[in-house]
């Protein structure tokens, strides 16, 4: 009997279209895996076997009337950041703790054909690179489990590399998706700002956040987002917008800022051999420059914060998620706020109260968002010269658990190369492009706003030859 | 200095955290305090990314469910929610 945990979405349908195995054998199969593995990896926050079973049954009946589509009956974790309707979701926090969705994220509506194993761990309200911030506990490293699976979405990450479900949903504000897919050598796309609706999504920066898929292949990642993708009137940011451009030369843009000081030299290696595969393969290497790069990080460390303590404020205990009382309404606030959210949190939540006070306002988050025109400005005009930019994806192999806990800066570090896509609002595509004494290594493919295809297209040409 | 920011936001940090908290909020202040090295004479701020133009829908009532709402909220009477005093009696 083959692995049925083993496939990935396109050879997951072919089988149950195939009728090789039942939607229902399939996920317990997921259920069993979950049962034995999740001990030692800890990606799942809540498992959801009854809503999987039920739904795995739904999708038999579909399948036997012959109504199937590429994703029906396919098992998936969430984000615990991402609302189910009646299930749980703690986005990583105490304050949530018992927490009930009132409502369906929009992503889950689109992928109502799927099956949902559970809720996935992350940083506490996505605030982390490492999965160490959660306020229940750590994910490991499927590759090494005495390592981080990378954040915040790491508990996404383990389930897909350790074959837990077939994909997974993450969200990425400065890396969440790309840095945790690359630590755990999977896929992971960040798409365009404003493609996939963020209704349902616990939101952190609200000008950042984006949902995506994290998948075992590139092809499973295309599926994925043009099933999640679509404007909705329920999130007044997102839009239909396509561009496409024919690529019948492909120029691949390498920024000199991001191949310095800092950057594993194995990770530079193997990031340096996959462009010279595009070279030999007859794409033109150009080195590009992004001269902002050097404030990118303090760009996003005055934004994202500032952004999270007004989407945060809304946590105080009163209409949902007590966790203490208080003899008057302030100190009912102050009890809340204390007990309820993680340290990570309050440094932040403080930071973007600081920068957004009276007095600082101008000098930090008005400056930040001048920088960030800057930022974007750098990459439109490095976009008339190349169609796609090739980086690292994280400048570090994936650490030890606890090793970089007590140095906040040197984490906020390492999300060097994602965070300025983030702030441009551009698609970003995580894949593996090698490995270091068993450590995954991930590259980075950064494509102009809404040409996801083309992200694809060229991913597709590396993975396709190497395999 | 965290401490009259704590408020503003609600918060309280322990007593034996704030030593560790006052460090790592300077060295992430001093961090961010690079940005006072760019020129940013002339550039309009981003603010945000999308299609930005106001998005309207029609000012027709929507009734929905409310039970799920009802059934997070941690004190109430009838169907409504219960909280602390707003005002109080000096105001």
């Amino acid at each position: 009997m083959i692995d049925l945990t083993n496939l990935t979405i396109k050879k997951a349908h072919e089988g149950l279209k195939e009728k090789k195995f039942s939607c229902v054998e399939l996920t317990q199969s997921f259920l069993d895996k979950i049962n034995t593995k999740d001990k030692e990896i800890n990606a799942y926050l809540t498992i959801t076997p009854e809503l999987a079973l039920k739904q795995a049954k739904n999708a038999d009946e579909k399948i036997k009337k012959g109504e199937i589509n590429i994703l029906t009956g396919i098992p998936c974790a969430i984000k615990d950041n991402l609302m189910i309707k009646g299930i749980r979701c703690t986005a990583g926090s105490k304050f949530l703790d018992k927490y009930v969705a009132p409502y369906n994220a929009t992503v889950i509506n689109k992928l109502k054909d799927c099956v949902f194993l559970g809720k996935t761990n992350l940083d506490e309200f996505a605030m982390g690179s490492s999965c160490e911030k959660s306020a229940y506990f750590p994910t490991h490293n499927p590759h090494d489990l005495e390592r981080v699976p990378g954040g915040s979405s790491g508990g996404s990450a383990a389930a897909v590399a350790a074959n837990e479900c077939v994909f997974a949903l993450g969200s990425d504000t400065g890396g969440s998706i790309r840095q945790p897919a690359c630590f755990c050598g999977i896929t992971g796309l960040k798409p365009t700002y404003g493609t996939v609706s963020r209704c349902g999504l616990i939101a952190f920066a609200s000008s950042l956040d984006q949902i995506g898929p994290m998948t075992k292949s590139i092809e499973d990642a295309e599926l994925v987002f043009n099933a999640i993708k679509g404007k909705d009137k329920m999130d007044s940011t997102s839009c239909d917008e396509n561009r496409n451009k024919d690529l019948k030369e492909i120029r691949i843009g390498v920024p000199k800022e991001y191949f310095g000081k800092g950057l594993d030299p194995e990770i530079e290696k193997a990031v340096k051999n996959a462009i010279n595969f595009y070279e030999k393969n007859n794409a033109k290497i150009v080195e590009i420059s992004l001269p902002h790069t050097d404030y990118a990080l303090a760009c996003y460390y005055i934004i994202a914060p500032s952004e999270a303590s007004a989407n945060l404020a809304r946590f105080d205990g009163i209409r949902y998620g007590k966790v203490a009382d208080g003899e008057n309404l302030i100190d009912y606030y102050l009890q809340n706020k204390t007990k309820g959210f993680g340290a990570e949190v309050k440094k932040r939540i403080i930071l973007g109260t600081y920068t957004l006070s009276a007095g600082y306002y101008d000098a930090y988050y008005k400056k930040a968002l001048k920088v960030r025109t800057l930022i974007k400005k750098d990459f439109e005009e490095a976009f008339e010269k190349v169609d796609i930019i090739i980086s690292p994806t994280s400048p570090c192999l994936p650490f030890k658990i606890g090793e970089m806990v007590d140095d906040p800066l040197a984490m906020y570090l390492s999300d060097i190369y994602t965070v300025s896509v983030n702030l441009a609002g551009l698609p970003a595509i995580s894949i593996p492009c090698g490995e270091s004494n068993g450590l995954p290594i991930g590259m980075q493919l950064i494509a102009p706003a809404f040409m996801e295809n083309n992200l694809f297209k060229i991913a597709k040409l590396y993975d396709n030859t190497r395999n | 200095m965290i401490s009259k920011i704590a408020k503003l936001a609600n918060l309280i940090i322990d007593e034996k955290d704030l030593d560790k908290f006052e460090k790592d909020f300077s060295s992430i202040l001093a961090y961010v305090d690079k940005l006072e090295e760019v020129d940013v004479s002339g550039i309009e701020e981003t603010a945000n990314l999308s299609c930005v133009e106001n998005v309207l829908r029609d000012d027709i009532e929507e009734r929905k469910e409310t039970k799920e709402l009802l059934d997070l909220m941690p004190d109430k009477k009838d169907n409504y929610l219960q909280v602390n005093e707003v005002f109080e009696e000096n105001d």
